[in-house]
């Protein structure tokens, strides 16, 4: 049959079926003329049609949803608690006053039902490890989550403490509370929220009716972190407020909320600045309920807020007992501070917005209305877009490639509100928010100009600081920390620096203007001295590297007497591990011969402080680093079998450390560098094959280094190092054809390298020299001749100026190296 | 569902309400699973305090993925449209699995029948309407396409005209015709033509 044999017959049976019965036979002679198949087909189909009767595939009817319990709920036992009666009903579910049905009734408990989206395994899993989490949670202010669970067949339910209590808003309007009543009332709540923070929880759902004061005034927080827990996955629910069972309290909601992205605690702290400015004046900053969302959007993003001290329109009994003007300045700033469109302009923590009310209860100046690290660094980033772009998405990339999708999952959730937390802690001054900007910047190539002027700008802003020196140790303490920083990131020894030494040497100082005092201070802060001992080991370090060997040695004096003043006022390990430090720059300070007494005496304070905590990484790897260096001193006095011991205590040390963390790339190169220590003092040792097999063993580590970040120049330079190390030895195993290769690539890495300073062209002329050894040692004296040729051309320009104390020596070396083959290659 | 999937859910919505007909193809896997996780749940009885019929999932499933409560009529009728072939999908796929469950002798409620718990006619074997579809499909797609919108998609005579741009009067049409085929094949009497096709 042909599909116009089937057209024909829907075409006869639409026209039979809506003719008369009696009219049929007629019409269907008619157009079926001579088409007996047609003809059968539609009477055969008019039959099942009138046979079928109307129920047969009656369409559903538009079934309207029937959300909730089919019946009451009250006097039926669930989980083990009997409802007495309904006291309340949110947009999650009813609320019931309930008892423990075995016996004991005096236990009163709230059991709120609720009406999960999915029942499924994985929901039940996620509901149980929700419930582990908040039942951790343990706060004066926090209502106690007792239970939860699935009742058999019924909806969900969480059973909680029972509070007797009123709204906070209420409470405040009802008693007439006057203004420093509420803030006090107000700090409670932020510690509450800040408590749950600490313990990756987010509330997403604040309100005055989550917040319950008791007859005793006490704030009781109710729901924290149930409005995830109904998250179930699978639901739509993170993408919009829209969603029935996702009805979050859009007046409260934060604008990432209304827009439907990932809600953190910032959130939270939104939702306490409509809070506060709903508790100070009786109103709300805006009025959402009830409008389209796209117009609550628009509100909520564009219209600037008004001040608090200037809204009116409170209702009588939410007036409250004073003159709102009494809010202008502090207070105005510390509601509109929390009420930030940009999460990074608001409160950092709800501690750090409780001590500002504190703040204001004391009369002293706020932190909302200094000027704003968030607001300096998204001026920054918006003069330099581009660049924080490609920042941006290089640190992207770096998360993608970790693994770590932050958004994946929900444990990656939990520890970004750790890291959250972590981070709100670090910025108390804000200060890590240019710093961090510059760590992300750093890593891109030619990001230099832009570094400077983030460096350029914090350092205005310290100045800026400076001139008001506030009287606060732990604020000074701070300052001194953000010299600290700023000269690391200028030009401190063997970190990523900018290579102003002079300007590192600067900002140094000026930390040790602020800190010296303030740890002369008795118990202004305890952590000063520790932190000027810091600073005057980078101090050193920059004397070192400069070559000021006087001050050098007085900024380690000052070292030494700084830890042996804590270790006797403290005896704990910080202090220890800073004198061990300070052993540590002495033993650099001595000549050769003097340096095994030294560093013997920093190995031994070292390892009282590893023995003090077994398996401590920093420890593990101070033991390893003396270790390493007593064995290098040891075989420049030829003593190579105790060279040995030491690299080997370090290799076992580093290799502990690795196991434990096999992705540290430090503890990663600490073992390449501990094998081919071990390897140099074998070659010295005539044990060539086992130097051959410990630079093997190192060249693959380096290998994998240099493969897993091809950024990383200085892992580069490393792998080079131990590429021409191994094809020396292979050159004294005369395996000529092994060395070859190993030289040849050295020379193509450190080549690319030579154009950042003068040691990677010096390096790079070294390994010149090197290939052309061996190339002489192989009786290719033509290729050798050209090797050493091009060494010097490398390196004679470099001559001329004068080098910082490292490269001269290097330099000298290779000059000296590249005379001794002058006369071989003389015509 | 994970966030990457949320993530291509909304954006696959955006596109789709600004008029990309092809976003909604793409977002049919995820109504798949998301009906299908709903149909099992229901199927399994959890919710049996609810009315258990399709339209009641897709509307769910519609509320879940678009989060509209009030979306517009041409959006909601065009994933309705898509997501009465998926719930198709998703019923038959239950009522085949509970067979073979059966048939092994598995499954906790055997003895129950699977069509009533899914408040769907329960002298009606879906696999065998499933089966009788796809052949009608072959011969008269409009009628099976109309069948399929109004039993699976629960959408009304209008909604069904609204979606394939016909008038009312022919979707009534090819309903009539779908219905009368349908219960012919399903057991009604068979001409013996029939075999012959």
């Amino acid at each position: 049959m042909d599909a116009q044999f089937w057209h024909d017959v829907q075409a006869v049976f639409a026209a039979a079926a809506d003719a008369r019965p009696e009219d049929r036979p007629a019409l269907l002679d008619r157009l079926c003329a001579g088409r007996t198949q047609v003809r059968q087909q539609v009477e055969s189909l008019l039959t099942s049609s009138e046979s079928a009767g109307d129920d047969f595939l009656a369409p559903p009817a538009d079934v309207p949803r029937a959300d909730g319990p089919a019946s009451d709920p009250v006097g039926q036992t669930i989980g083990g608690f009997r409802l007495l009666e309904k006291i309340g009903e949110g947009g999650m579910g009813s609320v019931y006053l309930a008892v423990r049905e075995d016996g004991d009734f005096t236990q009163r408990v709230a059991v709120k039902l609720v009406d999960l989206p999915v029942s499924s395994e994985d929901a039940l899993r996620r509901f149980r490890s929700e419930r582990r989490i908040l039942a951790a949670l343990n706060h004066p202010h926090i209502v106690t989550f007792l239970d939860g669970g699935w009742a058999d067949g019924g909806p969900a339910y969480l059973v909680m403490e029972y509070v007797d209590g009123v709204p906070l808003t209420r409470y405040c309007a009802q008693r007439r509370l006057g203004l420093d009543d509420r803030l006090r009332m107000f700090q409670l709540v932020c510690g509450a929220v800040q408590y749950a923070h600490r313990h990756s929880v987010v509330h997403r759902d604040l309100k005055p009716a989550n917040i319950l004061v008791t007859s005793a005034g006490a704030p009781k927080m109710l729901d924290f972190g149930v409005a995830r827990l109904l998250d179930a996955p699978g639901a739509a629910a993170d993408v919009t407020v829209g969603h029935p069972l996702r009805a979050l309290t859009p007046n409260y909601a934060s604008p990432e909320q209304l827009r439907g992205m990932p809600v953190t605690t910032a959130s939270d702290l939104y939702a306490l600045g409509v809070l506060l400015h709903e508790l100070l004046t009786g109103v709300r900053p805006y009025e959402t309920a009830g409008r389209p969302l796209d117009e609550s959007l628009n509100e909520v993003l564009h219209t600037p807020r008004r001040r608090p001290s200037e809204v009116t329109g409170a209702q009588a009994e939410a007036q409250p007992p004073y003159a709102l003007s009494r809010l202008r300045g502090d207070l105005d700033a510390v509601v509109l501070k929390a009420l930030r469109v940009d999460p990074a302009e608001r409160y950092a923590s709800a501690q750090e917005m409780a001590a500002d009310l504190g703040r204001v209860l004391a009369g002293t100046p706020v932190i909302a209305r200094e000027p704003s690290f968030g607001y300096i660094a998204s001026h920054l980033v918006r003069r330099h877009r581009a660049v924080f772009a490609a920042a941006a998405i290089s640190v992207l990339a770096t998360l993608a490639a970790l693994g770590v999708s932050l958004r994946q999952t929900r444990v990656a959730e939990r520890e970004r509100a750790r890291a959250e937390s972590r981070f709100a802690d670090a910025r108390q001054l804000a200060t890590a928010v240019i710093f961090d900007i510059h760590d992300a910047v750093a890593k891109l190539p030619g990001s230099t100009p832009v570094r400077q002027r983030i460096v350029a700008e914090a350092l205005s802003y310290l100045e800026r600081l400076r001139q008001d020196p506030a009287g606060d140790p732990a604020f000074r303490l701070e300052m001194a920390r953000a010299y600290f920083r700023l000269g690391t990131v200028q030009g401190a020894p063997s970190v990523a620096n900018l290579g102003d030494r002079a300007g590192a040497r600067d900002s140094f100082l000026k930390a040790v203007a602020i800190l010296e005092p303030l740890a002369a201070e008795p118990g202004a802060a305890p952590d000063a001295a520790y932190w000027l001992g810091d600073v005057q080991v980078a101090l050193a370090g920059l004397a070192q590297a400069d070559g000021r060997l006087d001050e050098q040695r007085a900024r380690v004096e000052a070292v030494t007497r700084i830890a042996e003043s804590l270790v006797a006022r403290d005896d704990d390990s910080r202090a220890r591990r800073l004198l061990a430090t300070s052993y540590f720059f002495q033993a650099q300070l001595l000549p050769n011969r003097e340096r095994i007494d030294a560093w013997t005496r920093a190995s031994a304070a070292f390892e009282r402080i590893l023995a003090d905590q077994p398996g401590d990484p920093a420890a593990m790897r101070s033991v390893a680093l003396v270790a390493k260096y007593l064995g290098s001193t040891y075989e420049l006095r030829g003593e190579y079998a105790a060279a040995l011991v030491q690299h080997q205590r370090a290799l076992a040390l580093d290799q502990e450390r690795l196991r434990a963390r096999p992705d540290d790339r430090v503890a990663r190169f600490d073992v390449a560098i501990d094998l081919s220590n071990l390897a140099f003092a074998a070659w010295k040792t005539g044990a060539l094959e086992r130097a051959a097999d410990g630079y093997a063993r190192s060249l693959a580590l380096r290998e994998a280094l240099v493969a897993d970040d091809p950024q990383d120049v200085q892992s580069q330079g490393r792998l080079a190092y131990v590429l021409i190390r191994l094809a020396r030895v292979y050159g004294d195993l005369k395996q000529f054809e092994d060395a070859m290769p190993l030289a040849r690539r050295a020379v193509g890495i450190s080549e690319r390298l030579s154009g950042i300073d003068d040691q990677h062209a010096v390096e790079y002329a070294a390994a010149l020299t090197d290939r052309g050894l061996l190339e002489l040692a192989a009786s290719r004296r033509t290729e050798a001749c050209a090797s050493f040729r091009a060494a010097r051309r490398v390196i004679e320009p470099l001559t001329g100026e004068t080098k910082g104390p490292a490269v001269r020596v290097r330099l000298d070396e290779e000059l000296g190296r590249l005379e001794d083959v002058r006369t071989t290659c003389a015509p | 569902m994970n966030v990457q999937r949320m993530d291509d859910v909304t954006r696959l919505l955006a596109r789709w309400h600004s008029g990309d007909a092809e976003a909604l193809s793409e977002l049919m896997p995820v109504v798949y699973t998301e009906l299908h996780k709903l149909a099992s749940h229901y199927l399994r009885g959890e919710r049996s305090d609810h009315t258990l019929q399709p339209t009641a999932l897709v509307n769910e499933a519609y509320l879940r993925l678009a989060g509209l409560r009030a979306a517009d009529f041409h959006n909601r009728v065009h994933f309705f449209g898509a997501a009465a072939q998926v719930m198709r999908r998703v019923l038959v796929d239950h009522a085949r699995r509970r067979r073979a469950a059966k048939r092994i002798g598995g499954g906790r409620r055997v003895d129950l029948d699977e069509a009533a718990e899914a408040g769907i006619d329960p002298r009606l074997d879906l696999l065998a309407l499933d089966e009788a579809l796809d052949q009608l499909s072959a011969v008269a797609p409009q009628p099976a396409r109309v069948v399929e919108l109004r039993y699976f998609g629960g959408l009304t005579v209008d909604e069904c005209a609204a979606l394939l741009d016909v008038a009312p009067v022919t979707v009534k049409r090819h309903w009539a015709f779908g219905r009368a085929w349908l219960y012919r094949a399903l057991g009604g009497d068979q001409p013996d033509s029939g075999s012959s096709l």
